[in-house]
C-alpha cells in the first residue's frame, strides 16, 4: 500500500522534473485572436484570478479602458466602461488561455502576441509585447501616447518581429528562451525585474535575422532602438517561457507544487498542480517599494500582474542573489536579495538543474514551490514587482518587493486535504 | 554594562514562581532566542518568540536587532536574581514592570462526543499526515518501534474499551524520552495524548491520568518533563491551549489554525503534539461510542515504512 507521502513525493518529483526539463522556444508572432485558443472579439484577457469591473482596481480599469479604445470598440473611457458593465466586453484570466501578461496583463483580440512552443512537452503559451516603463497600458495608462504606441507596435514592431522569428524558425527552429534565461542569471539578471543581460542576449541572437527580413533601414532602426531601449523587452518572452515550464508541471495528481501565482490588483491567486485550474485567492498586498519622484506608498495600488510566473518557475525574485544590481530598482540591499533567495530554498522542492547562481557557488535556483512547506514553515514566496498608481490613467510609480499572502496557500492546502485525504 | 531588554508578557505561573524562588534560580539551557531557568521545582522560560504560556516571560521584539542571541550574553552557570521588577541574568537586565500579565482561563471539559468532533478529528488527521510528509528523511515518530508498540498495546486496546491500559503509568514509560528533538517526539505525543484524555468530563468515567514528577524526570530530560508536568496540571503554551480549546468548543476554524500554527514548531515537535491530541480523541470516541476511528489511524501509521 503506498502512503500519501509516497504519492506526493512521486507526483512532486514528476512535476518539478517536467518544470525543469520543459524547453520553451519562441516560435512565432501573430494576432492574439488568431493565436490564443479561445480568444475572440469583445474578449479581454487580464492578469491574475477572475475579476469583475466592479472589483477591479484603478490600473486594471485603466488598462481595460485603454484596450477597448485601442480595439476601436469605444472612443471614450465612459463608453468603454459601459461596454464592460453591460457584459458586451467579457473579462477572463490570461492563465485559462495559457497566456500571461505583466501588470494588468490585458491582451485584446488584435494585439500582437509572442507564441512560445515547449519542444519537450508540446504546450504552446503566449504573451503580449512589452511597451517599456512609465505611462504604459499595463500600468493602467490609456492616454493618446499609450494608444499610439500600441498601434505602432501592431503596425511596425509586430511585422518585423514576425518576419524575424520566422527566419529564425526556418534556420534553427526558434529562440531558446531557457538558454537565454540560464545565461542571463549568470550575467546579473534575475529575469523578473532585471532583464538587461537577457535583452542583450536576445538582440544578439535575433538581429542578424532581423536585418535580412527585407524591411527598410529606417523601420529596422526604429524597431531595434525600441527593443534595445527597453530593458523589459524580454520580460514578456521570459514570462511566456515560465508559463510553458509551469504548465508542463500542472495537473499532476497528488502534486502539491504551485503552478500559477498571480495578482489582478485586487486579489492574489494561485493554482496547485494536483488541484487543477481552481483559484485560491486572498486580497493583494501593497509592495514595499522604491518610488519614482513625487510618489509614495499612499499612491500605490495593491500588487498586480502575471509576472510572478517567473518565481513560480524558479527564477525572478527567487534568483535575486544572482542579480545584486536589482536592489537599485526594487529596493532593499544586496544582503536582503541573498537572504530572499536563501529563504526560498526552504519552501521549494529542489534546486534548478539549469538555472544557477554564481554567487551561491552555482547552486541551482529554488524551484517548485511546495504548499506543504509554506504551511510547515510559515515562510511565503517573496517576489519583486513593478508598482502601479492606484488610479487609472497614471501608470508606473515604482518597483519593489512583496510577499504572497499566507492565506492563499492555506486555502489551497485545505482544498488539498479535502481532495486527497485518507 | 548590562544589556537591557523589556518583557512584553509575563505568564501567571512565572509571577508566583519568581516571588517564591527569586534567590534560587538556575540557568538550565541557553539558546539563541530562549533561556530555560530552573526555579525551585519549576521552570521559567525567557523567550524572544511570540508564543506565550503561563510559565514564559516574553521579551519585547526589537526588529532592528536581527543578530541578537542570548548566547552572547548568558551562559549556564551565570547568576540570576530578581529585584524591584527587574531580572538579572548574565549581563542581561530584563525590565518586568510594564509586562502584560498572561493568564489562561481553564478550558471547558468535553461533555459530549458528537459528529462534529469526528469530522474535526478526520480533517486534522489528514492535515497532519500531509504535513508530516514534507520531509522524506524524517518521520521520526512513525519510525519509532516504541511508538508503534504504544499504538498497538495502549491506544488500540483503550479504543476497544480496555481502560486499564491507560490507567497504568508504566505503560507510558515506553514513549518517555524517546525520539528526536529537544523535547523528544515521544514526549510531545504523550503531552497531546494525556492532555486530551484529561480534558474529558468525569461523567464518562474514564480515568484521569497523572504521571508523577519523579517518574517523568527519571525517563526524560528536565525541560520535557516540566512541559509534561504543567500539561497535566492544565497549563499549556498558547498553541496547544488553542488546539485543546478549539476541540472543547468545536470551533473548526480555530482547530485548523491551531494545527497549522503548531505545525511550525520544531522539526516535528508541533506535529507530534497534535498527533497525540488526535490519537487520544479518536480512542476516546471509539471507547465511548464504539466507532472505528483508531483502527484506521493505527493501520495507516503502521503501513508507513
Amino acid at each position: 500500500m503506498s502512503s500519501v507521502r509516497d504519492e506526493i513525493e512521486k507526483a512532486n518529483r514528476e512535476a518539478v522534473e517536467r518544470m525543469m526539463e520543459s524547453d520553451p522556444l519562441w516560435v512565432d508572432v501573430g494576432v492574439a485572436k488568431e493565436k490564443i485558443p479561445g480568444m475572440k472579439d469583445y474578449l479581454l484577457l487580464h492578469a491574475g484570478p477572475p475579476i469583475t469591473w466592479e472589483k477591479a482596481s484603478g490600473p486594471m480599469k485603466g488598462a481595460i479602458i485603454g484596450a477597448i479604445i485601442y480595439e476601436g470598440w469605444a472612443d471614450t473611457p465612459e463608453e468603454a466602461e459601459k461596454l464592460v458593465t453591460s457584459g458586451q466586453v467579457v473579462l477572463e484570466p490570461t492563465h485559462i488561455h495559457n497566456a500571461v501578461g505583466p501588470m494588468a496583463g490585458i491582451i485584446s483580440p488584435r494585439m500582437p502576441v509572442y507564441e512560445v512552443y515547449d519542444k519537450k512537452y508540446g504546450n504552446r503559451t503566449y504573451s503580449n509585447f512589452n511597451e517599456g516603463i512609465g505611462k504604459v497600458l499595463r500600468y493602467g495608462a490609456y492616454s493618446k501616447e499609450v494608444i499610439d504606441r500600441l498601434r505602432w507596435m501592431e503596425s511596425t514592431l509586430s511585422p518585423v518581429l514576425q518576419a524575424t522569428i520566422r527566419e529564425i524558425v526556418k534556420d534553427k527552429g526558434g529562440v531558446s528562451l531557457k538558454s537565454i534565461i540560464a545565461q542571463a542569471l549568470q550575467m546579473g539578471d534575475d529575469c523578473h525585474n532585471r532583464y538587461n543581460a537577457a535583452t542583450g542576449l536576445l538582440l544578439k541572437e535575433i538581429t542578424p535575422y532581423m536585418i535580412t527580413t527585407g524591411f527598410d533601414v529606417q523601420t529596422l532602426k526604429e524597431v531595434y532602438n525600441f527593443l534595445a531601449g527597453n530593458n523589459f523587452t524580454t520580460l514578456n518572452l521570459g514570462m511566456a517561457a515560465a508559463k510553458a515550464m509551469t504548465l508542463a508541471a500542472h495537473n499532476i495528481k497528488y502534486s502539491t507544487i504551485v503552478t500559477v501565482m498571480s495578482r489582478n490588483g485586487t486579489e492574489t491567486g494561485v493554482w496547485v498542480s494536483g488541484l487543477g485550474d481552481r483559484w485560491f485567492t486572498a486580497p493583494a498586498p501593497i509592495p514595499k517599494g522604491v518610488w519614482f519622484p513625487g510618489y509614495s506608498e499612499s499612491d500605490a495600488n495593491p500588487d498586480l500582474g502575471d509576472s510572478s510566473i517567473t518565481e513560480t518557475a524558479g527564477f525572478g525574485g527567487f534568483a535575486m542573489a544572482a542579480a545584486p544590481a536589482i536592489v537599485s530598482w526594487v529596493g532593499g540591499s544586496v544582503q536582503i536579495a541573498i537572504e530572499i533567495t536563501n529563504k526560498m530554498y526552504e519552501i521549494t522542492y529542489t534546486k534548478h538543474k539549469y538555472f544557477q547562481i554564481p554567487y551561491l557557488n552555482f547552486q541551482g535556483t529554488p524551484t517548485g514551490i511546495d504548499i506543504r512547506k509554506i504551511l510547515k514553515t510559515g515562510i511565503v514566496p517573496t517576489i519583486n514587482t513593478g508598482i502601479a498608481h492606484k488610479e487609472a490613467g497614471i501608470g508606473q510609480i515604482g518597483a519593489g518587493i512583496v510577499s504572497f499572502p499566507f492565506e492563499v496557500f492555506k486555502k489551497a492546502f485545505e482544498a488539498y486535504v479535502e481532495e486527497y485525504g485518507i | 554594562m548590562a544589556y537591557r531588554l523589556n518583557a512584553s508578557t509575563i505568564g501567571e505561573r512565572c509571577k508566583k514562581t519568581l516571588d517564591k524562588f527569586k534567590h534560587e534560580i538556575k540557568i538550565r539551557h541557553v539558546f539563541t532566542s530562549t533561556i530555560y531557568l530552573e526555579a525551585g521545582k519549576d521552570m521559567i522560560i525567557i523567550s524572544r518568540k511570540n508564543n506565550r504560556s503561563p510559565h514564559t516571560i516574553n521579551i519585547f521584539q526589537d526588529t532592528s536587532i536581527n543578530s541578537f542571541s542570548f548566547h552572547f550574553h548568558v551562559k549556564v552557570g551565570d547568576s540570576v536574581w530578581v529585584e524591584n521588577f527587574h531580572m538579572y541574568i548574565g549581563d542581561i537586565e530584563i525590565e518586568l514592570k510594564n509586562a502584560e500579565y498572561y493568564s489562561q482561563p481553564r478550558i471547558d471539559k468535553i461533555h459530549s462526543l458528537d459528529e462534529i468532533l469526528e469530522k474535526m478529528y478526520l480533517r486534522g488527521l489528514n492535515m497532519l499526515l500531509i504535513l508530516y510528509s514534507v520531509s522524506l528523511s524524517s518521520m521520526p515518530i512513525f519510525r519509532l518501534n516504541e511508538f508503534r508498540e504504544f499504538l498497538e498495546n495502549v491506544v488500540y486496546p483503550f479504543s476497544k474499551r480496555d481502560v486499564e491500559v491507560v490507567r497504568n503509568a508504566e505503560n507510558y514509560r515506553i514513549l518517555l524520552g524517546v525520539g528526536e528533538g529537544f523535547t523528544p517526539s515521544g514526549d510531545d505525543f504523550l503531552l497531546g495524548f494525556l492532555s486530551i484524555l484529561n480534558l474529558l468530563d468525569e461523567k464518562f468515567q474514564l480515568p484521569r491520568i497523572t504521571l508523577e514528577d519523579e517518574f517523568l524526570l527519571n525517563y526524560t530530560n528536565w525541560v520535557s518533563a516540566m512541559f509534561l508536568k504543567y500539561a497535566q496540571r492544565g497549563y499549556y503554551d498558547e498553541d496547544v491551549y488553542g488546539l485543546l480549546k478549539s476541540i472543547s468548543l468545536r470551533n473548526e476554524v480555530d482547530f485548523t489554525n491551531s494545527i497549522l500554527q503548531l505545525a511550525r514548531r520544531g522539526h516535528t515537535s508541533g506535529l507530534d503534539v497534535s498527533l497525540g491530541v488526535l490519537t487520544g480523541l479518536a480512542s476516546i470516541i471509539d471507547n465511548i461510542k464504539c466507532k472505528n476511528l483508531t483502527e484506521k489511524l493505527v493501520n495507516h501509521i503502521l503501513n508507513i515504512s
